[in-house]
């Protein structure tokens, strides 16, 4: 590791947890995609993405802004659609199909920049909201696991507030806690830090980190390097719709192979 | 060194206090400089002005207009013998806001306010047995409101929302009645008791956990001593063979196959219909006899038009206004046109078109009653409009609320109906009620396809020779109580803003 990497690298989010790895490379791949491109009108936003993720893997994905990389997971549960190559996910491909959407919908949960939470609804409410609707579980069953949900998010007694008294950082965590309820296999998080102060960006990680740490197999945009070195098997650099390197923590901190990848940490780890 | 005090972080300050006076506000802000004492005097003058011609004129007007012709300004020739279907129209209004007010507000001081100052200060100003029916509907919404209040909130939520649903029917019912004979004949007697039989059974096989369904026959028990004497015995044995049929279907509801029998026994109810709808023959009008639409009139029109305006025209309006911006062309290319050929047409052209049009459309033995084509004209009308406040409310909504609910696994129907309406339409409320209050008011042109609602009868009262001359108190009076529904409207709808403002920020 180059010592400036190296030392900036410790400057960033640490977890108080060691390192450890659920990723069971011997199963076949949980995520799917071959060869992926998707346009916005004229622009070619993701110009032929090929990635396999195994079940309990963690993997980050980083790189300069319209790189293609909330695109590409948007369309790992079809919020947009790609337009060439294939997406398969937990043995079921994407199509027009809408009984497929719905199927990888339900197996895969995700969390926005934005938070997104229904503001109408109270934090419990937009937690049991799925379970009860899409699950048909009962609301006293919906109920305890959403509160055994936050309870794991450290936020049981912002329970019966609404999202908008919340702070941005709990907010986030109300949102995995949402994600989480529908049990879901893999979890989606797109740039989920980067709308927050300062100060709760950790609150947040935690959670995500001690979520990886149980085994959850998890698809992060994120430019928190610091995350990314304390829990990612993976690391895919996009950039110009196109992965440009992969790689472990290890590679891609102490040996980048490309030099647009060096570049760029250069610049997020200044 | 320095004489400048600082004030530290640390140190708060108390907020800078004014005593406020009558006398220095007046002198502040009527008498100084010399132009606002201008103003002021030029503007006592207008205001003394004022309020000494309305004085001397309310104090010499012919108010006796007012109570002479109220019935007909209420109801309009609406026949006196059943006025007490209204009546009771209105008791069992006064029972259904109780309970909701208990169900919904549960507030216990705003109770004094809308449930016991309104129906008291209306008691006070009528007299006879209006009055007696405004006492009773104070007693009925306090008694609704005590019992919703004990009851747990889920099953007080269910049952509010089922007394709505049936009080519309009801009301209807009884203002228009059905006509049934004194004796009626033993077809339908038998048709009664086998229909009574066949749902009491099949609901409780399906609901076999539902013990209210016994307050149906209660009720059938009540009305029994409530009918015509010929009905009596059927209902009496009816309640009596319904309860014993439903008992038994809740002791064998867990027999396996017992659902599709109960299915079949249902099924065998059809050919009974049929039976019925052939027997029928023209009924004598005796009891709850009908009262034809053209004696529904004066204000009783104008509301009966509003709420039912309302109803049809809101859920219309939401459904054109999601079709707008449907994905699929043909539903968005109908819903475009339907709102722009509504909004570029006058209302009274659609409200002529509605009487004139119907007639035309269908076949010449159906015929639409006038009433109903002057609601159907202010539904289309006013869903057009709705539809355009809706879309407003719609567009206001973040797509990553759509996402979000995608994202959870949501279908589209659970996005719209869960997360996206609740969100619009508290978004819309001021101008939805801004609209209904323009409703209400634009019910006042149905006097010019001919129906005598409260302004037509009006008019109809100032061209009496005995009342010439009284335009100004007979229309202050119609003004005041427009003034006064369309604010009751106005203040629920900030208060149902309050309500539901929880939780706003985001």
């Amino acid at each position: 590791m180059t010592e400036s990497v190296g030392t900036a690298l410790n400057k960033q989010y640490q977890p108080t947890t060691t390192r450890q790895s659920h990723a069971r490379y011997d199963e076949p791949p949980i995520i799917v995609a071959k060869d992926v491109h998707k346009w916005f009108g004229h622009f070619h936003a993701l110009r032929g993405i090929s990635m396999e993720v195994y079940p309990g893997e963690v993997v980050v994905i980083f790189g300069p802004s319209g790189s293609g990389k909330s695109t590409f997971i948007r369309c790992i549960n079809r919020l947009e659609e790609h337009q060439k190559g294939t997406i398969i996910v937990d043995g079921v491909e994407l199509t027009h199909n809408l009984k497929n959407i719905e199927q990888v919908r339900r197996k895969v949960g995700m969390v926005f920049q934005q938070f997104n939470l229904f503001p109408h609804l109270t934090v419990l409410e937009n937690v049991t909201l799925a379970p009860i609707h899409v699950l048909k579980w009962p609301k006293e069953k919906a109920e305890k696991v959403a509160m055994e949900l936050l309870e794991r998010m450290g936020i049981p007694d912002q329970a019966h507030k609404y999202p908008g008294q919340l702070s941005g950082g709990q907010q986030q965590r109300v949102a995995i806690a949402r994600a989480l309820a529908m049990q879901p296999k893999i979890m989606l998080f797109d740039e989920p830090t980067s709308a927050l102060d300062p100060e709760m960006i950790k609150e947040v990680l935690d959670v995500m980190v001690e979520l990886a740490r149980s085994g959850m197999t998890m698809v992060v945009v994120t430019h928190e390097m610091g995350f990314a070195r304390a829990v990612a098997d993976r690391m895919f650099f996009f950039d110009q719709g196109k992965i440009v390197e992969s790689g472990t923590p290890e590679e891609i901190f102490t040996n980048p192979k490309e030099e647009r990848t060096k570049q760029f940490l250069a610049q997020i780890l200044h | 060194m320095s004489t400048v005090r600082t004030t530290t972080s640390s140190e708060t300050l108390p907020p800078p206090t004014e005593r406020f006076s009558l006398l220095g506000w007046v002198y502040k802000n009527l008498l100084t400089p010399w132009y606002n004492l201008v103003l002021t005097l030029i503007s006592g003058w207008i205001l003394y002005v004022i309020v000494r011609g309305t004085l001397t004129w309310a104090l010499g007007a012919r108010w006796e207009v007012i109570p002479a012709n109220l019935r007909i300004l209420m109801v309009g020739s609406y026949p006196g013998e059943f006025l007490w279907r209204i009546g009771a129209a209105i008791l069992l209004l006064g029972w259904t806001v109780g309970f909701s007010w208990g169900v919904w507000v549960r507030q216990r001081e705003r109770v004094v306010w809308v449930l016991v100052a309104l129906p008291v200060g209306l008691a006070l100003v009528t007299a006879g047995p209006v009055r007696w029916m405004w006492a009773g509907t104070l007693a009925l919404a306090l008694a609704g409101w005590a019992v919703s209040r004990r009851l747990p909130e889920r099953m007080g939520t269910v049952l509010g929302l089922l007394l709505w649903a049936l009080y519309f029917p009801a009301f209807v019912l009884l203002v228009r009645g059905w006509g049934v004979p004194e004796t009626p004949n033993w077809k339908y007697l038998a048709a009664w008791q086998v229909t009574v039989v066949t749902f009491s059974f099949v609901v409780g096989v399906w609901w076999s956990r539902v013990p209210w369904v016994a307050a149906v026959h209660a009720g059938m028990l009540v009305a029994s001593f409530l009918a015509p004497p010929g009905w009596r015995g059927a209902l009496l044995l009816s309640a009596v063979l319904g309860f014993l049929a439903w008992q038994v279907a809740r002791r064998y509801a867990h027999l396996e196959g017992i659902k599709r029998f109960s299915l079949q026994v249902g099924m065998a109810y059809i050919p009974l219909l049929v039976f019925i709808f052939f027997a029928y023959e023209p009924l004598s009008q005796t009891w709850m006899a009908k009262v034809e639409s053209a004696h529904w009139g004066g204000m009783l029109l104008n509301l009966l038009i509003t709420v039912f305006g309302i109803m049809f025209s809101f859920p219309l309006g939401v459904l054109f206004a999601l079709g707008r911006r449907s994905s699929l062309p043909v539903i968005r290319l109908f819903s475009i046109l339907y709102i722009e050929f509504i909004r570029g047409v006058p209302f009274v052209t659609i409200l002529f078109m509605a009487q004139v049009m119907f007639p035309i459309l269908l076949p010449p033995e159906m015929s639409v009653d006038r009433v109903v084509r002057a609601i159907l004209g202010v539904v289309l009308f006013a869903a057009a409009y709705m539809a355009e406040n809706v879309r407003g409310g719609l567009q206001a909504i973040p797509k990553g609320q759509y996402e979000a609910a995608y994202a959870l696994g949501l279908t589209t129907s659970q996005t719209l109906l869960l997360i996206i309406l609740p969100q619009a339409l508290r978004n819309v409320i001021p101008v939805l009620v801004g609209q209904f209050i323009g409703l209400l008011k634009d019910t006042t042109l149905v006097t010019i396809v001919g129906l005598l609602d409260i302004l037509g009868v009006a008019q109809s009262v100032l061209s009496n020779p005995e009342w010439i001359g009284t335009q100004r108190e007979v229309y202050l009076f119609v003004a005041l109580l427009f003034w006064v529904i369309s604010y009751g409207m106005s203040y629920a709808s900030r208060r149902l803003e309050k309500a539901l403002g929880i939780g706003e920020t985001r």
